[in-house]
Parts: C-alpha cells; structure tokens; sequence
C-alpha cells in the first residue's frame, strides 16, 4: 500500500480534506436515519465506514453522492458546496459509487457498461475514446475476457468488478465501495483487495463501507463508527475496534 | 448521425418523393399510394412514440392527445386562420411540444413511482383534452369540424400524389430522427435510463433533461404527423381524434417490431398496418379492436423484445421466404391484389420469425447468425496495468 | 340548498369509485402491477348483472353470489398469467392496456354501444331516494357507499392485524427476501386478486343497479381511480375512500355549477397539483 493515505487522520487542519459533510440529518418521513453526522475524507485517505445494519452508512453515502437529499447539514466536496445537486451534477465532479448489489445497465454489454461511463464523465469522451478508455479500466480489472458478454451472463465477482470498472472510467477522485466483498468467498476477497490496493495506488481517495473487520485493519488508515445515525467513534482501525462502546455496538451485536 | 447515414437518409426521401412520378410506368394502381401513405403515417407515429417511450423505457398512452391537438390545431390554422397549410402543420407541432414538456414536467421530476404515473397521466391527459375540445366552442364545442383540402404548391402533384409525398416526407424525418438519436449520446442516455435511471444519473446522465427532449421530439413528430393527417380527414370529432386506437396502434407497432431499435416500430407498423387493412378489407373491420388488443397481449407475453432481434439473426432466411411467397402467388396466380399477396408472404414469413432459432440451426447459410461484436481497437494489452490518470489526459 | 344537494349527491359516488380504487391500489403497491384489465372486469361484471336481471326479471342484488366469484375468478386469472410469465411492472401496463382494449370490443360486439339500464320494475333502486332536511338522497349510491365504507375499514383491520397482510407488507417491502423468510408469494398474490376481484364485482353490481352501463364507461373510470389511488397514497385503502369522498364532493358540485366536462378539468387540476407537491399523497400514515 502505497504511503499517501496514512496522513489524512493525523492532521489536525480540516480545510485540506477532500469531503466534507457537517451535522447532516436525515428523516424518512418520521423515522430518523441521519442525526447530525460529521464526516470527512482528506486526499488520499482510505476511510473505513462501519456499524450494525440499519445505522445509516447506506444512507451517508446516498446522501454523499447525491441520491437523497439530507433534511439539513452541508456536504462540501474540493472545496465546493454539492449540497443538494443533483447526482449526475455530483459524478462530474468527481465522486463515483458502487452499489452493494451490482446494478449494471442489463441490455448492454460489459464493456458497453464501462464505455458508457466514461462517455458521460465530466471527461465527456466521444464514443470511440469511452470503449478505448473502457478497454484499458477492463484489463485494469481482469474483466477484458467478458467484455462482449452481457451483465447477466458473468458471476457475481465480476460483476462486482464491472461496479468498480464503471466507477472507474469516470476518474473520479473519490470513489464510495458499498459492501463490494459482501457475497464473495475467501479466494475471491484476495483478489479484490488486490484490487481495491491498486485503485488506491492510482490516486484515487476511497471510503469503503464493509462489514469484515479483517478487511478494514489491512486496508482502512481511518475508521468511522455509526450506530443509530449518529458518529459513535473515530481515528485509528486499531485503537477504535479496542474500545469498550464500539465492541458492545457493532461487533458485540454481530459476534456475540 | 454521420453524414454517410444523413445522406443514405436523403437519398431514400428524394427516391420515396419521385415514386408517384414512376407509379405509370412502375404500374401499380393509385390506391397503392393511399395505402402507402397511411403506412409512412404509422411509421411516423410509432416511430415518435418509440423516441420516447421504447427508448427510455417511460411508456405513454397519451400519443392521442398529441395527435388530436396537432389536427386540431391544423385545422384551426389553416382552415379558419387561413395559413399556409404547411405552416399550419409546424405550428400544431410547436403546440404538441409545449404540451410534451408541460407533461414531462410534472411527471419527469418525481422521484418514486415515475413510470407508471407517466403512463396513466399521459391516459389522462388525453381524455381531460377531449373534454376540454368538447368544452370550447372555439375548438370543437361537441360539434365537430369540418375540414376543407388546403392549397398547395404544383410540384406537388395531384392530390393523392400530395398525401403520399407528404407522408413519406414525414416518415424519413421520423425514422431518421430515431437513427440519429439511437446513435448518439442521447440515445445511449436514454437506454439506460429504461435499464436502471438511478444508475444513470449516479454515472452523471443528466436524466431529467435527456427526457425532457425526448419527449418534445415525439410530441414534435405526434403533433406535426397528427395535423399532416388532416389531409385525409375531412371532419373532425373529439371522439375519433383523442381515442385509443391511436396509443394502441402505436404501442403494438413499436412492441411487436422491437422497442430497442430505430427499426421496431417500422418494421411493427408495416405488419399492424397491413393486418389491420386486410381485416378491414376482408370485412373484419369491427373485430380489428378485438384482434390487435389479442396480439399486443400475445406479443408481449411470447415475444416481449420484439421482432427486430429475431429478424436480423435470420433476415437471410426471412427474405427468402418472402421472395418464394411472393413469386409462388404469382406461379399459383392466386390473390389477385398486390397488397394481399404482400400481406399472405409477410404471414408465410412469420412462423419463421418466431421460432426458436436453435430449430433453424441446420440451415447453412440461412441459419440464424449473431451480429459479431466490434473488435477492440488498438489491442495494447497491459494485463494488470495502472490506471495512469495523468498519462491519459 | 343546491350546493348542498350536488355535495351530497358527489359524496355519495364516492362508494362505487373506492370500491374500484382499494383493488387496483393494492395490486399496485404490493404486487407491483398496474392493472388496467381490473376497470374491465368491473365493467363486464356490471354488464354480467345487466344481463342476468334483464333476462330473468329478478332483483340484480340476487346476482351477487354469481358475479363476486365471476370477478374474483376473472382477477385472478389475470394474476396467473402476470405471475406465469414473470410480466414486470412496466409490461403489465402494456399487457393489460391490450386486455382493456380487447374486452373493450367484446363487450361491443355482444351487447352493443347504447347505455343499457336495468328496467325499472326489477330494480327500482336506481330511481328511488328519501329525502333528508330537504336533501333527497338516492338510494343506489347510499348502498354502495356502505359497501365500500365497510369493506374499506373491514379490510384496513384485516390487513392490520392477520398474517395474510404481514405477507403482503412483506411482498411490498422486498419480495425476494419475503419469500426468503417463507411467504408463498403465489398463494398471497393469488388470494390478493381474489379479494381485488371480489370487491371491482360488487362495483360492477352496483354500476348497473345505479344507471346505465355502456362500453367505454370503463375509460373513465381510469382517470378518476388513478385521481382517486394518487391522492390517497397507493395502497392505501382508506385513503382511497377518504380521497374518493373529496374529489366526489369536488366534481360533484363542480359539474353541477359548470358542466360534466368541466368536472373533469377539476379533478385533473387536483391530480397534477398533489403530482407536483405532495407525490406520496395525503394520507401516507392511513397506508396498509
């Protein structure tokens, strides 16, 4: 792992961080899934986003990209403040997604999946450049032996990896990972963390949300702990999965 | 669109324009036109309808509601106000533009729900119009209209060579419309909106708009085709203006050929047309309501992506078919008409269509084939490479 | 005094739209279907009992017993051919749009295209009403708002509080995961239609006891319905009758000031502004 991600927790300065979101609630009519989370991601950074099912992360990162519109607070992004734009406005500044369950666009192909997205990056690329861009984001994740296939007719891992091949094509400077190990077996896992490495070697600035603890302390130089909407812990992988509150939390509930 | 397809455009428009010229010496009999016409008509409508609704996936019943303002509109224009009758038609489709978009927006802008309260507001839509026709005396005022035929330019022709020019007209510029928009950034925008729209806006399509102008652009073609037609209307109703039979007609054409493709709902239109014709013409013409709402509910139960697909795998075949159907009617000298014995060889046609194409594995060179992908460009294979953002740019 | 005669008068017409309305709301939320062969078995229902009473001269409420099976058999024949094929939401619509159409033209074909009415010597209820502080209030439709009263707040219980609806709020929220957790999807959907069929039946009696019947009557009752389950909140039957009472009274006294046409330029009105403002509809909390 390449050394630029380790210096984003330390700092104390807020102002280099890449994403920035500051007491953003969220309610669904009456039920309150967001209430007044602080969350950052400086440069470089590979952020750990964990907590037991139902404690927001899904909802930080569709409120990060975009896809739900928080009831209140300010999400800040290089500086800019992408507070309720629309999604589409938000990828072209940078921010790519996956989702947890792979969502390719079923009547094209794989490589017309990932060709896609680079044509409609804020790169706009012209057709033949996409599928020349999407070419190379296909090698970059061993998927270029499937790229005539349809999305249905490949197993679930490259599926997953044609998730991040999409998110890929488009650049971005930050790229949100929703659970993409959930589902797969251990051979699986190592390949993608492979992966996952390689994205971040390439300077690409990662939160991931993941459940497996063993995943986080290789990969995650921070670690984001949400129960019930609210931050209940931050800093070091290692020094936050030691304290009493996070054990009882999340991995008493998940391990106990 | 490139400009070797907009000229293979023009070319065919410029060929369909000198056919009446032809016609003697081609020998064919002047109901040929008419019935050409009314083909190029419902080419353009599915076509329109397929812009929008087979593209993206926001399925309209409302196609009425653009046609009947377009012809409503026309006949305002051009028979009260006296405008030039072409004129008349750009306006009415002007009109069904801004309807489009008043619709899109209301519907477009939601976030759940989206497709179906667009299909059963565009059902809405049309019966509040008709209402509204009914209601002002202005428009219709539950009189109805009578339409009287416009003046037009000499190079025209006569009257029958007039409607036939005209639809052809309008069908290339529908058709070529769906190609060009099929082929570019907004149609591949638009295709995968109807695959997954979150997705869509999440890789940053601009979801809203793209919709927006696809829906202007059908309701353009609906409107403008709709007020074209009132040169084969000679009085008007709010009955048989904002009906069904138009959102049905279209919603068959473009499912059974295809909703994917620019060729669907021309291919769709083609079969429908002439089976509804032929129904007529065989003195079926009350039970054709009975008979198309059977086959669209067929189509999509056993054919729900349409012929298209099935037709270039097999077109080898299918034109084959067509062809020895064509000349056995004429060896048999059986159906004496042109138009039935096109209508027995496209029947003769189907069964193969719709077969399985493994049963027609065996067939050599007719067998269905698929269309081989394109190759990768430039093969610089760096297995396991890096993804160098600056070396890129 | 007129006022309050149309307000009673479009109040009372809620009954027969709530009734069409729960069924095809339901079917829309839960099973994910838009249904547009439902106005058509609620149609053919009506003409069903036109036909029975016209031709025995026996009170058409006799009927109930044969025409609620009919429609009940007839929804869930549709419902084996959605589930059968796998049919999605969107092709559903197309599907049952050729289904409309088609019966649209069979029941021309069989009984024509003039308003048909029960004679009045077998069903006396259509013309009959008492009159109430002055306010003559018409039978037919003060039956069929007690049909639908009861069987909306019959049915809100039932889905409240039995296992039959834990299923179908389950099939509503995840309907992979539902039948992970062992609810039999084809039983529920099936059980569902029967119910949906069942209640757009005693609509069809009660369109035929009420006026005429005729070919296209259906076509209307689209727009209303769909006017009706969006104001309400999809899936949610009290909310179907509370909106159905409102755009009742609404048109009711707007087609007696301007004209049945101008009727329905209102409850277009409403319609697009609860689309533009209030998409979830105004009664989310009274959901099933």
């Amino acid at each position: 792992m390449s050394g630029t991600g380790s210096g984003g927790a330390a700092r104390p300065d807020p102002s280099p961080m890449l994403l920035d979101c500051r007491d953003i609630h969220m309610d669904f009519s009456g039920l309150r899934a967001l209430g007044g989370v602080d969350f950052s991601a400086a440069e470089g950074e590979i952020v750990a986003l964990v907590g037991p099912n139902g404690s927001g992360k899904s909802t930080l990162v569709n409120v990060m990209s975009g896809a739900m519109r928080p009831t209140s607070g300010r999400i800040r992004f290089g500086g800019v403040d992408i507070t309720g734009r629309k999604p589409h406005a938000i990828s072209r500044l940078g921010i790519a997604r996956t989702y947890q369950i792979p969502r390719p666009f079923g009547t094209m192909t794989v490589l017309g999946n990932v060709a896609f997205a680079a044509s409609f990056s804020a790169d706009a690329l012209p057709q033949r450049e996409a599928e020349q861009r999407a070419w190379e984001c296909l090698d970059f994740t061993k998927l270029a032996g499937v790229a005539h296939q349809l999305p249905g007719a490949i197993n679930l891992q490259q599926r997953k990896f044609l998730e991040l091949a999409r998110a890929l094509a488009a650049r971005p400077r930050l790229l949100m990972l929703d659970e993409v190990l959930t589902g797969l077996n251990p051979a699986e896992i190592e390949d993608s963390l492979d992966l996952i490495r390689r994205i971040h070697d390439s300077g690409v600035t990662l939160i991931i949300v993941e459940h497996l603890m063993r995943v986080i302390t290789q990969l995650a130089s921070r670690l984001v702990v949400l129960d019930r909407g609210k931050l209940l812990a931050q800093g070091d992988p290692g020094d936050v999965m030691g304290r009493e509150d996070v054990i009882t939390a999340y991995l008493g509930r998940e391990y106990a | 669109m490139t400009a070797r397809s907009a000229s293979a455009f023009l070319l065919v428009g410029i060929a369909l324009f000198l056919v009446p010229n032809l016609r003697e010496w081609m020998g064919f009999p002047v109901y040929i036109l008419v019935f050409l016409y009314s083909t190029f008509y419902w080419i353009t409508q599915a076509t329109s309808w397929n812009i929008l609704s087979g593209y993206s996936g926001y399925f309209s019943f409302g196609q009425s509601a653009f046609v009947g303002t377009g012809l409503y509109a026309t006949a305002i224009f051009s028979a009260q106000y006296r405008l030039n009758f072409f004129l008349a038609v750009l306006l009415a489709g002007l009109i069904t533009t801004l309807l489009a978009l008043a619709v899109g927006f209301v519907a477009f802008r939601l976030r759940s729900l989206r497709g179906e309260i667009f299909t059963l507001l565009t059902f809405v839509v049309a019966f509040v119009l008709a209402a509204i026709a009914q209601l002002s005396s202005f428009v219709d005022g539950g009189q109805g209209r009578v339409l009287t035929p416009p003046r037009y330019p000499a190079f025209f022709g006569s009257y029958n060579d007039l409607i036939f020019r005209m639809g052809a007209i309008a069908a290339v510029i529908a058709v070529g419309a769906a190609y060009a928009i099929q082929h570019s950034k907004l149609g591949r925008g638009l295709f995968a909106i109807r695959d997954d729209e979150d997705v869509a806006e999440a890789l940053g399509t601009p979801t809203f708009r793209y919709k927006m102008i696809a829906f202007a652009i059908s309701g353009f073609l609906a409107g403008a085709a709709g007020g074209m037609n009132s040169l084969q209307v000679s009085y008007l109703t709010t009955d048989t203006t904002f009906n069904f039979i138009v959102p049905l007609f279209v919603i068959l054409m473009s499912t059974l050929g295809g909703r994917n493709h620019w060729l669907g709902p021309v291919i769709g239109a083609v079969l429908i047309y002439s089976l509804q014709e032929r129904l007529a013409g065989a003195g079926f013409a009350d039970s054709s309501q009975i008979i198309l709402g059977a086959v669209l509910a067929l189509t999509i139960l056993v054919v729900p992506e349409g012929l298209y697909v099935r037709l270039r795998a097999i077109w080898r075949l299918a034109l084959a078919v067509f062809v020895i159907a064509l000349a056995a009617q004429q060896v048999l000298g059986v159906f004496d008409s042109i138009l039935t014995r096109f209508f027995v060889a496209l029947v003769v046609v189907l069964p193969f269509v719709v077969v399985p194409p493994r049963r027609l594995a065996g067939l050599g060179w007719f067998a269905p084939r698929a269309v081989p992908p394109r190759p990768r460009p430039n093969p610089a294979p760096r297995a396991n490479g890096r993804l160098d953002r600056e070396a890129a740019r | 005094m007129l006022y309050v005669q149309t307000f009673v008068t479009g109040v009372l017409s809620a009954g027969i739209l709530t009734l069409i309305a729960v069924g095809f709301s339901l079917q829309w939320r839960i099973l994910k279907l838009v249904n547009l062969a439902h106005f058509s078995i609620v149609l053919l229902c009506a003409y069903l009992t036109y036909d029975l009473s016209s031709r025995t001269g026996i009170d058409p409420f006799v009927f109930v017993p044969v025409v609620v099976p009919a429609g009940a058999l007839l929804t869930m024949g549709c419902q084996w051919l959605f589930d059968h094929f796998k049919v999605t939401v969107f092709n559903s619509l197309l599907l049952t749009f050729g289904l409309f159409i088609m019966v649209e033209g069979i029941i021309t074909d069989i009984w024509g295209g003039d308003f048909l009415r029960i004679n009045a010597a077998i069903s006396p209820y259509s013309t009959k009403s008492f009159t109430v502080f002055g306010i003559a209030v018409p039978l037919a439709p003060l039956i069929a708002f007690a049909v639908a009263a009861l069987l909306v707040f019959g049915a809100a219980v039932y889905l409240q509080r039995s296992y039959f609806g834990k299923a179908l709020r389950a099939i509503a929220q995840d309907r992979e995961i539902a039948t992970a957790y062992g609810v039999n999807y084809r039983r529920v959907s099936t059980l569902l239609a029967a119910g949906n069929g069942a209640a757009g039946a005693l609509a069809g009696v009660l369109v035929a006891v009420s006026g005429a019947v005729y070919p296209t009557a259906s076509e209307a009752w689209i727009g209303l319905v769909f006017a009706v389950v969006i104001l309400g909140g999809i899936g949610s039957p009290l909310g179907a009758l509370v909106s159905a009472v409102l755009i009742g009274a609404v048109t009711g006294v707007g087609s007696a000031q301007w004209g049945t046409s101008a009727a329905q330029l209102i409850m277009f009105i409403i319609l697009i502004l609860v689309l533009l403002w209030k998409t979830e509809g105004l009664f989310k909390r009274l959901r099933v």
